[in-house]
């Protein structure tokens, strides 16, 4: 494992996953360090492996090929249905895992154009939780629909292996997947965990944005919801990557980046989810919820 | 033998089901009802041990279960 | 970039996300193929008769499939006497052990009890499978040994949700084989005992053993069919309520065989000698269970209620409160008071007049006149850093009454307490780990 001193007393082990940059920083001597962040990152791992819609073997790849005839899921699996089925409820049918289908149409790449509405259209009949029988433990899928634990998986897989290291130590503890990160409480002596939010401005104009934003937390966890690299620009306007289950469109005027400071990871990524997908009333969105946030348009 | 008004227990528990205007209880309000303490049995060794002790005991038994097993106490 | 907090027209969801948070995270916790594990010491001892120590090992294992493996042992080691029937006398009472090893005597004006010293095991495994979304059935068996009864049990019970899962029914049947096989031989009912006389003296012997040979599935069979209808209904996300009927069918040979009833003379109340008891040889019983559970804001109370009667003439009340107060940490103190009284079987005498002739009678004072009081505080608490361990004491003291001067006394049997009272001390330690 590739390991480097972070600051004194500080571990910090890298790896990716979840096509993203990961780390763990730990506390402590740096054999135990390496022993819990090895624990850790191997959660981190069993749960990518486990719904990565890119494996075959997943669980998500398993019930989307299922669709169409009922399935009875795991324990586990059943709890992160049970979780999206009540953010679809909380966020009025914003928050939706079955708009998978429409990833076939919107490719957020340099190049992508628009695609055409017609097809968008046609594909909306496969998409919407509503359309979905789910009694816990048994889901059924109509035909040709698709769920994403994508939305959620992330955020899960951080405070799960916050859990984890929790319960091997009492060493404080940071896990950082791609961006969204929670900790197990102050480092030693009651300092505060130093974070570096990147600033999407700066790939746009490195001369006047800072590179970063500096923020600090004793507890709990950041997740940010943004489309800084991930647009298609047509017709001088930007389409984003969160896309409108009802429509089959991207939001329009969502935030292109909003990070949210919340006591577990799955909070502070839902509650940045949900203020993307409410577009222009983000803002609004996030002041009503008395979270701390960051905002950039 | 004495026999219980079946036809009455039957009618209370068909209330119980229909007749009161229950608040509707979603699945994300079902925290507290998970928790070890709100379980039918809140400590499964707990309700064995004095079964077994009740029934070596007391002449009265059941209600919980089926298939207390007994003993030779009995 | 900026950093702003004010409130504006939406709603905050903050606290519905934070439950379902919560309860997505507390479910991984709980996450398949891991082995919960229950252990626990009872030790229950009674003021001058009977202790027991009673260890226990239950496991239970949730499936990836959503199926869940249940297994449990339980082993009991007794020791101490009980009352075996005879009534109190003004003479002395001697009395060979039941295996006919070793006599002993009781003085007048004391309650003649049988010593024993006896070892069983009980066994236990269910297994629970979901049929169809709203319908789980679990099966069960069970198997008990002593060294002179042993059972083999069987259960099934089908667990039906209605749609929105606030309502379940539960539909439960059993079935239960046992053999009796005392030590010496089973007697028969109302037949004379040979092994025991009023006024002689022998010579005491205070060790007494039952047979330790383990005789299986040989003896007098007894069986016990029961069916059970429940309801379990949430009223709110912090109210449960559950209501059970329970109807049993027990046939054979229900008399326990080392309970006998003395002999007395009607008018001066003096034992003449002594019979076995004799039950009838089926009893139907039926139980209404109901219990509420209520969290408070952060204790939970529950209250449960039992009417149980059956056939003999036997009419119960239990009721049982337990407040759970939390400590904070996980911690918490529990004051639980269990409260019970019973009505007397129509064939139990405390002794039989020898005037009399009757086919069903029994002075086991279990089928008497009761009532009973357990008052008890449970202390839990989490233990073990990266282990989930929880760890449990309780301690509570039972006191059973009876009628101790029925106005059915005779002659010298008013001077005596005839029921005396019993009491007895109840320490269990549990602990318990997700493995």
């Amino acid at each position: 494992m590739d390991v480097t001193t972070a600051t004194a007393g500080l571990w910090r082990f890298p790896f990716n996953a979840m096509a993203s940059p990961c780390e763990v920083l730990l506390e402590g001597d740096r054999t135990t360090a390496a022993a819990i962040a090895a624990e850790a990152i191997a959660e981190v791992r069993r749960i990518e492996e486990k719904y990565s819609r890119y494996r075959q073997q997943s669980v998500t790849s398993t019930i989307n090929r299922t669709a169409g005839s009922p399935m009875s899921v795991d324990s586990e699996t059943a709890a992160l249905l049970d979780y999206a089925a009540t953010c679809y409820q909380l966020s009025e049918g914003k928050f939706d895992i079955t708009t998978g289908p429409l990833r076939y149409l919107w490719k957020f790449t340099d190049a992508a154009t628009l695609p055409d509405s017609a097809e968008v259209t046609a594909l909306l009949p496969h998409i919407g939780w509503q359309r979905i029988r789910w009694q816990n433990p048994h889901l059924t899928l109509q035909p040709k629909m698709e769920i994403d634990l994508g939305g959620i998986g992330k955020e899960y897989a951080v405070d799960r292996a916050i859990a984890l290291i929790k319960n091997m130590t009492t060493a404080a503890a940071l896990v950082n997947l791609g961006g969204d990160l929670a900790v197990t409480g102050p480092r030693q002596h009651g300092q505060r965990w130093q974070i570096a939010l990147e600033n999407p401005d700066h790939h746009q104009n490195r001369l006047t944005a800072e590179a970063h934003l500096n923020v600090t937390i004793s507890h709990g966890a950041l997740a940010t919801s943004g489309d800084t690299y991930r647009h298609i620009k047509s017709h001088g306007e930007r389409y984003g990557h969160i896309l409108n289950p009802q429509t089959g469109w991207p939001i329009r005027n969502a935030p292109r980046s909003i990070t949210v400071a919340a006591a577990t990871a799955l909070e502070a990524g839902m509650l940045s989810t949900m203020a993307s997908l409410q577009g222009a009333a983000a803002k609004a969105f996030l002041q009503a919820q008395g979270v701390p946030y960051w905002l950039v348009r | 033998m004495h026999t219980l008004p079946l036809i009455t227990i039957t009618a209370s528990l068909a209330l119980l089901v229909s007749g009161c205007t229950l608040e509707e209880v979603k699945p994300w309000q079902r925290n507290l009802l998970a928790k070890e303490s709100m379980q039918l049995i809140a400590d499964p060794s707990e309700q064995l041990l004095n079964q077994h002790l009740y029934f070596s005991k007391e002449a009265a038994s059941g209600g919980e279960g089926v298939g207390g097993g007994g003993c030779g106490c009995n | 970039m900026q950093l702003e907090t004010t409130t504006s027209h939406f709603r905050s969801l903050r606290e519905a996300l934070t439950l379902a948070t919560c309860s997505l995270l507390a479910s991984g916790q709980s996450s398949a193929n891991e082995w919960q594990l229950d252990s626990a010491l009872l030790y229950y001892s009674e003021n001058d008769r009977v202790s027991v120590v009673e260890p226990l090992l239950m496991g239970r294992r949730d499936l990836n499939n959503g199926d869940q493996l249940n297994l449990s042992l339980v082993v009991d080691s007794m020791t101490g006497a009980s009352p075996n029937g005879a009534t109190t006398t003004n003479q002395l009472q001697t009395f060979t052990s039941p295996s006919g090893k070793s006599l002993h005597q009781v003085n007048p004006g004391e309650l003649p009890a049988n010593s024993f010293r006896d070892q069983s095991l009980s066994v236990a495994g269910g297994y629970t499978h979901g049929v169809a979304p709203l319908l789980k059935n679990s099966i069960g068996g069970n198997f008990s040994a002593e060294s002179d009864y042993s059972a083999l049990g069987f259960t099934d019970t089908l667990l039906i949700d209605l749609e929105n899962r606030l309502t379940t029914f539960t539909l439960a049947a059993g079935a239960t084989f046992a053999f009796v096989d005392a030590a010496g031989a089973t007697p028969v009912p109302l037949s004379r005992v040979n092994s025991a006389s009023v006024g002689s003296a022998a010579t005491p012997d205070t060790v007494s053993e039952e047979s330790s040979t383990y005789n299986l599935f040989n003896g007098e069979g007894k069986e016990s069919f029961d069916l059970l209808f429940g309801i379990t209904q949430v009223l709110s996300p912090r109210t449960l309520v559950q209501l059970n009927y329970s109807y049993t069918r027990q046939q054979g040979y229900l008399n326990d065989p080392y309970k006998i009833i003395s002999e007395i003379d009607p008018k001066s109340g003096d034992t003449l000698g002594y019979f076995y008891e004799s039950r009838p040889d089926n009893r139907n019983s039926h139980a209404l269970f109901g219990q509420w559970i209520h969290h408070l804001q952060e204790d939970v109370v529950r209250l449960s209620y039992r009417y149980y009667r059956d056939a003999w003439g036997v009419n119960a009340h239990t009721a049982e409160i337990k407040y759970r107060y939390e400590l904070g940490n996980d911690a918490y103190l529990q004051p639980q008071l269990r409260l019970y009284q019973q009505s007397a079987a129509d064939f139990y005498r405390h002794s039989l007049p020898s005037d009399l002739s009757v086919n069903e009678v029994s002075a086991d004072l279990r089928l008497a006149k009761i009532k009973s009081r357990t008052i008890g505080l449970k202390f839990g608490m989490p233990l073990g850093e990266s282990l989930n361990g929880k760890f449990s004491v309780r301690l509570e003291q039972m006191l059973q009454t009876g009628d101790a001067s029925p106005a059915s006394a005779i002659g010298s049997e008013r001077n005596y307490n005839l029921h005396p009272d019993l009491e007895a001390t109840i320490i269990q330690f549990g602990y318990s780990l997700r493995y």
